[in-house]
């Protein structure tokens, strides 16, 4: 149920996005990209830690909040400092995006078995 | 107990709509700033931009190549064109003067009437020879006569002029004496070509041929 909830706000949002876009300045595209990359792996930890039971609303809201702006703070930081410190945010979310969802894969699977 | 289970629940839903939502309301807007950054020179790779300018820099020498090569043809076209209307006028005042020499339009202008007359009867007769006449067209033609009659006929380059006993032939045309010579063309010309002592006019005089020269403002040949 949190799954089909999460993906028609997905697409809802989406949709909505598409046909009235908010206008990001080309300047914060870079943190607001790692910040929604921080907010899709927060979503993601969400559905895994609905699915093994231990979802908890303020430390996937807090999450979702606090990574989103620590990974814009630390590409905006990285750029400041003359290094390519959003990768570590990208590679550290990335990863973590591909475990959680393997992890939902299993439990989704064991579920139906 | 269920109470709260149920609210937790819906709030537990409610948030995850509210951030998915949230999250994907963003993305079309983060894709269209990406995509509009990509076609900007500012975020390409500089080996890439590197290239972009050098393929530039080839397509400017390119095109200055064929500026010169169409400059050079826009050059030559505008050079024939001068040429072809050139052309086209002299072929347009050489076909005029074709036509009035083969007398396909009819003329008008300044030019003078030779009156000749010829006396044929008596004890000494005065014949205007083939000769004579021939010699006095030639004179005409020589001095500028643009176009010629015979008592209205109108010569041409290929008329035949001859006398046919009293008459006088022109071409297959027969007219008779007296002749009404009628040459349009540059008036003191012929008419001082005529006079030249020793000339045309001279030998008629003594020939006892009269032969009156008038200038005539204006002299319509037809054709």
């Amino acid at each position: 149920m949190v799954g089909f909830v999460t993906v028609c706000g997905l697409v809802l949002g989406i949709i909505i996005g598409i046909l009235r876009p908010v206008h990001i300045p080309a300047v914060y595209s870079k943190y607001v990209g790692l910040a929604l990359l921080a907010g899709m792996d927060s979503i993601l930890g969400g559905i895994k830690g609905y699915l093994k039971d231990s979802f908890d609303a303020t430390v996937f809201l807090s999450g979702f909040l606090i990574n989103s702006l620590v990974a814009a703070l630390l590409g905006y930081l990285g750029d400041q400092l003359g290094i390519d410190l959003y990768l570590a945010a990208v590679v550290v979310f990335g990863s973590r995006m591909y475990q959680n969802i393997a992890i939902i894969r299993r439990v989704l699977l064991k579920k139906e078995a | 107990m269920k109470r709260t289970r149920q609210s937790r629940w819906q709030s537990t839903i409610l948030i995850f709509f509210v951030i998915s939502f949230f999250v994907g309301f963003l993305l079309p807007g983060q894709a269209h700033v990406v995509r509009e950054m990509k076609q900007t020179y500012q975020n390409q790779d500089p080996q890439d931009l590197i290239r972009v300018i050098k393929d530039l820099q080839q397509h400017k020498q390119d095109l200055l190549v064929e500026e010169t090569d169409m400059s050079q043809k826009v050059m030559q076209y505008l050079r024939s064109s001068d040429d072809t209307a050139a052309q086209v006028n002299q072929l347009q005042h050489e076909a005029t003067a074709l036509e009035q020499r083969t007398g396909a339009v009819p003329l008008a202008g300044p030019g003078i009437r030779i009156t000749i007359r010829e006396q044929s009867s008596g004890s000494s007769p005065s014949i205007l020879a083939d000769e004579d006449l021939l010699l006095l067209l030639n004179d005409l033609w020589a001095s500028g006569a643009e176009v010629i009659s015979l008592n209205g006929i109108r010569l041409t380059d290929s008329s035949s002029v001859y006398r046919a006993g009293l008459n006088v032939r022109v071409g297959d045309k027969v007219t008779s004496m007296p002749l009404v010579i009628d040459a349009i063309g540059d008036t003191e010309n012929m008419s001082k070509g005529l006079q030249i002592p020793g000339g045309v006019l001279d030998l008629l005089n003594l020939r006892r041929i009269g032969a009156i020269v008038q200038k005539v403002n204006l002299l319509r040949i037809s054709n």
